[in-house]
């Protein structure tokens, strides 16, 4: 019994909810930055929160990569792209890391835990866990993945390289087909080498997610001391409440999670994990369709990334200024990335641009009636939001 | 000058087009206005917008077409538009309107994160 | 005071002379570099000096009382008493620098393509200019080693064509991403053939990280690479005056040097601080990399490298415009980097027998650095607008502004040249003196960028087409261009000592302990960008210099 396909189909799932928590953690952290003169910030603060909030991003925009990487993997050996995650926050038993996945705003002690995420494995640790499928470090279970990869050998990869998603599709440049081993494990040592980088050296001048953390961690280390001795405050976030919630669902969030209290800014939360999610749906299609739906491809893809960049982070940005509720007092609310029970669209592609359009047009109206009386941000994503054509 | 910040927020948001306008930075710039010639007229500026008039008309007034010319100056770029034209610091310039009018940003200070220019804007 | 300990001295921190100074300090060199400007290097003071300026112009972030004063350039100096340069006639040399530590690279655009393959045998191929004694292929692993050394971003499939000349190592970072505007017109001109020539929107090489490299952010696109990058991502020698003296080196920076004294054994390298304390310093080895006016004016003060006659002769710039244009939906500019993407299909072809090639950058700065957007508001207004009308009307004039930068080649002509003037500068030393002219080759580039030019954005179905005047008083309009502060060919190269000043190693001619590094070596200077091809020519002159300090006392 040496098929690990199917060990390997639900490690990839796991993968998939890391990288995408990540990406949802470290979305959360930039958001809560702020940006703007008008957020009562200095001119000097602003140079440092829009590079931090860069940085951070850049490291987003890498476990985005990673998950679509690791979708294709799945595509790769029969399997079909896994958008679901657990909800914030995660119980640290959830997974073997000792690390909870959390969304709380930027601060060091965020900035510290996102280092720990990234932190490399030393080798001697790696090789201890082989055994069970317990994994300390997100390194370490990419690197079981690449072992059993390599057990599986030339049998493992049944899918349509066709059927996966290149940079053509999704502004990922690195996004390859994973059509063998040699390819698979390419792709793997990529991730690996982006979060952790190697040992030693600095990957060819390629800073790693670990570093650029370090990075970030000092820079608000000196911004810190420099207050503290002119004796001036500084905050660089929004006071964002952790875990926010839209629902008190139990599936969406945990009794932990936090019910954002105020009802205006409790349902423009609910509107942004909406399209969150419908933002997920267009993507899972995209990546599991027939290549003669290549248009359509092209057409969802595109209007993903719209959403993701001129809808939901200006409406992220927008839901951390806002007011958590009473119960919270002068704290403020945050996107939830909320995954409700959702299914994925239906694979025709008729019907799938059917759907999306009814959905879009709903979300549309629904934001668009929020947006009235602002704040700006919310009003901008509103309009692009009805220019995103499906 | 018998023009007092608010009244000054009020018909710079009249001129410029944009509102809410920063009552902090309307402070300063009134400060920046104080030794022109031109802003002995603020308060008659301020008195007809106020009572309705159509913006345009009042250019017909030379002189406080020249008023209007600063105050816009003052707003979109953070610059007093005299010759040569005179920075009023960094905050000032950052805080320009023409920028996020155009949905683009001071430059000199970054878009958000790396790639941002490949999208349509989000501002 | 001497200190005859060194083994190598660098003249100027910029680019060429700070890589210099690293390489040779981590293989255990000792090095002495020279700087005449300011070590202020400090980031959040040159963003504070830029923002804080009237107009964010090339020098605002460098201006410095002291700095201004002691290690002048052509838009620091004294402007009561008139501009540095001495203009010898006839056109005023328009192409300026950085004095100070890191050198000009601070606020260069950070474009950094490598020359094509013909731009090094102009003459065998067209019959004009002079060829370099060396060709591209001999230059190719060093323009790798360059890309490494700046952290160049680019697309390596994209540029790997023979025309372009081939590549064998890829980019050390992927390419930058084109813009929103890049994007929309390379769909509207995806077929396109003027004259024949398909025209090719590329991603451009830069020294600008498209990801986090060596511990610099990755590009944020906070536009103001021209004159500063506040974060960075933008590559500038300061990075390698860092390494430089990590690895050992010693930096003294406000030390103007004036005098260069090679003997058979020994470079005496004379500076003067601002105080006017003046200092020796030897060497084995002296290393000029104080760009191309700065550099033949100190071998002219030293009375070096005569035998030739071409010091300070062949100075040559790019010649630049810009065509501008509406274009036919907002392409929303002003973001990101000035420019991500051009088109080469121009830098090279049988046209070069009667004139310039040229190299096209299409703009994410609107109508780019000469076009004011306070004059777009002030003309609305002229023209009765107020209120939310003017601001409706700036925004839709402004979202559609689109533009085409052309930067032509120029002959090198033994009559443009570098010169010592009769006047002064604050420390006593002869200011440069320029002879510049245009000729009909450059003219002939003009026209063809322009017509070339109208010839796209015609096709893109653009409006409003028109060649942007640069506004040079008592210039006819055929005659007009800017300067691109790529200044080059005043110690140019060659294999024959009476007819250049160094070497293919970059040694001078007339004296073996002295190399001249940077653009000046230039015997043509392509469509490039300098810098690439400067920092190319380094990495293979380290071969050369490092031989000669192993082998000689």
């Amino acid at each position: 019994m040496n098929n690990p396909r199917f060990r390997l189909l639900s490690l990839l799932s796991e993968a998939c909810e890391l990288e995408h928590g990540l990406a949802c953690s470290y979305l959360y952290a930039a958001f809560s930055l702020k940006q703007d003169l008008e957020d009562g910030i200095t001119w000097q603060e602003q140079q440092k929160t829009r590079l931090w909030a860069s940085q951070v991003l850049e490291v987003a925009a890498e476990e985005m990569f990673h998950l679509a990487q690791v979708w294709n993997l799945l595509i790769a050996i029969g399997g079909t792209p896994w958008y679901q995650r657990p909800a914030f926050p995660q119980s640290p038993r959830y997974y073997p890391l000792h690390l909870p996945l959390e969304t709380r705003p930027f601060g060091l002690s965020v900035i510290e835990r996102f280092i720990e995420f990234e932190r490399p494995e030393p080798e001697a640790q790696a090789l201890e866990t082989l055994d069970d499928d317990a994994f300390h470090t997100v390194g370490e279970l990419y690197r079981h993945i690449e072992t059993l990869v390599h057990e599986g050998g030339p049998e493992l990869f049944i899918g349509d390289p066709a059927r996966q998603v290149g940079r053509d599709l999704l502004d990922f440049p690195n996004l390859i087909a994973i059509r063998d081993e040699a390819s698979a494990l390419a792709a793997i040592e990529t991730i690996i080498e982006q979060g952790e980088g190697n040992p030693g050296d600095r990957n060819d001048g390629h800073d790693s997610h670990f570093q650029i953390f370090q990075a970030v961690r000092r820079s608000l280390l000196e911004e810190m001391v420099a207050a503290d001795r002119d004796g001036r405050s500084f905050l660089p976030a929004f006071p964002c409440i952790e875990n926010p919630t839209a629902s008190s669902d139990l599936f969406a969030a945990p009794p932990e999670a936090n019910l954002i209290g105020d009802a205006h800014t409790r349902e423009l939360a609910d509107t942004f994990d909406s399209i969150y999610v419908f933002m997920l749906r267009l993507l899972g299609w995209v990546f599991d369709a027939d290549v003669a739906a290549g248009k359509q491809r092209a057409q969802f893809a595109g209007a993903a990334l719209r959403m993701m960049t001129t809808v939901l982070k200006p409406l992220g940005e927008a839901l951390a200024s806002l007011p958590a509720g009473p119960q919270y007092e002068n704290a403020t609310a945050g996107a939830p990335f909320g995954v409700s029970r959702t299914v994925a669209l239906p694979w025709s592609p008729d019907l799938s641009r059917r759907i999306a359009n009814e959905k879009q047009s709903q979300l549309s109206s629904r934001l668009a009636e929020l947006a009235k009386g602002g704040p700006a941000k919310v009003r901008l994503a509103a309009t692009h939001l009805g220019e995103i054509s499906l | 000058m018998a023009v007092d910040v608010g009244q000054f927020r009020r018909l710079s948001q009249t001129l410029t087009g944009c509102t809410p306008l920063s009552l902090e930075l309307a402070d300063r710039y009134l400060d920046n206005l104080a030794d022109r010639p031109e802003a002995a007229r603020l308060s008659e500026l301020g008195t007809r917008l106020e009572g309705g008039e159509d913006p345009s008309t009042v250019l017909a007034d030379p002189e406080l077409k020249e008023l209007v010319r600063l105050v816009l100056v003052l707003w979109y770029f953070g610059l007093l538009d005299i010759t040569p034209a005179k920075a009023l610091g960094p905050e000032q310039y950052y805080s320009g309107l023409f920028w996020s009018v155009v949905h683009a940003h001071p430059p000199g200070l970054s878009g958000g994160y790396s790639g941002y220019w490949a999208y349509p804007p989000e501002n | 005071m001497t200190d005859p300990k060194a083994d190598v001295v660098v003249i100027g921190s910029g680019v060429c002379g700070a890589i210099t100074a690293w390489q040779l300090a981590a293989q255990g060199k000792r090095v002495v570099l020279l700087e005449a400007g300011t070590n202020h290097v400090d980031r959040g003071h040159l963003v504070e000096r830029f923002a804080g300026s009237a107009d964010q112009g090339l020098g605002s972030p460098y201006h410095d009382r002291r700095n201004d004063r002691f290690a002048p350039a052509s838009d620091t100096f004294n402007k009561d008493d008139g501009s540095y340069y001495v203009r010898g006639g006839p056109r005023t040399f328009q192409s300026t620098y950085v004095r100070r530590v890191g050198g000009t690279t601070w606020h260069f655009l950070g474009n950094t393509p490598r020359f094509v393959p013909n731009d090094f045998r102009l003459e065998s191929r067209y019959g004009r200019g002079v060829d370099w004694p060396l060709s591209y292929d001999d230059l190719e692993p060093h323009y790798c080693q360059a890309e490494q050394w700046l952290g160049v971003s680019g697309d390596h499939d994209a540029w790997n064509v023979e025309e372009l000349g081939t590549r064998s190592r890829p980019f050390p970072n992927r390419e930058i991403w084109p813009s929103y505007s890049d994007r929309l017109f390379s769909g509207r001109v995806g077929d396109l053939s003027v004259e024949g020539t398909r025209v090719v929107l590329r991603t451009t090489p830069q020294a600008r990280n498209s990801r986090p490299y060596d511990g610099r952010p990755a590009c944020a696109g906070n536009s103001s690479c021209v004159p500063l990058c506040p974060i960075g991502a933008k590559y500038d020698g300061a990075v390698h005056v860092a390494k430089a003296r990590k690895a050992g080196a010693r930096l003294i920076a406000e030390a103007v040097v004036t005098k260069v004294a090679p003997t058979a054994e020994r470079v005496a390298v004379v500076y003067r601080h601002y105080d006017g304390s003046e200092h020796t310093v030897e060497g084995r080895i002296a290393v000029v990399a104080a760009n191309a006016i700065e550099t033949p004016r100190l071998l002219l003060m030293s009375n070096l490298c005569a035998s030739s006659g071409q010091l300070g002769r062949n100075l040559m710039d790019h010649l630049q415009g810009t065509v501008a244009a509406k274009a036919p939906e907002p392409v929303f500019p002003y973001r990101g980097p000035p420019t991500t993407s051009g088109i080469d299909a121009f830098r090279d072809g049988g046209f070069r027998r009667e004139g310039g090639a040229f190299r096209l950058s299409l703009g994410n700065d609107g109508w780019g650095r000469g076009d004011h957007p306070t004059d777009r508001l002030r003309s609305l207004l002229d023209q009765g607008l107020v209120g939310t009308a003017l601001r409706n009307e700036l925004e839709r004039q402004t979202v559609r502004l689109i533009r085409f930068s052309y930067s032509t080649e120029m002959l090198p002509r033994a009559d443009n040249r570098v010169e010592l003037a009769d006047e002064v500068d604050a420390l006593g030393l002869p200011r440069p003196r320029l002879f510049f002219s245009v000729d009909d080759y450059s003219r002939a580039a003009f026209k063809h960028a322009q017509s070339v030019c109208q010839a796209i954005f015609e096709a893109a179905g653009c409006e409003e087409i028109h060649v942007l005047s640069v506004g040079i008083d008592n210039v006819a309009p055929e005659d007009q261009f800017l300067g691109a502060g790529h200044i080059s060919g005043t110690c140019r190269m060659g294999a024959d000592p009476t007819a250049s000043v160094v070497n293919a190693d970059c040694q001078a001619h007339d004296h073996e302990r002295l190399y001249i590094l940077g653009s000046s070596v230039f015997p043509t200077e392509g469509t490039a960008n300098p810098t690439l091809t400067a920092v190319a020519l380094v990495s293979r002159a380290l071969g050369s210099i490092t031989a000669a300090l192993d082998s000689w006392q």
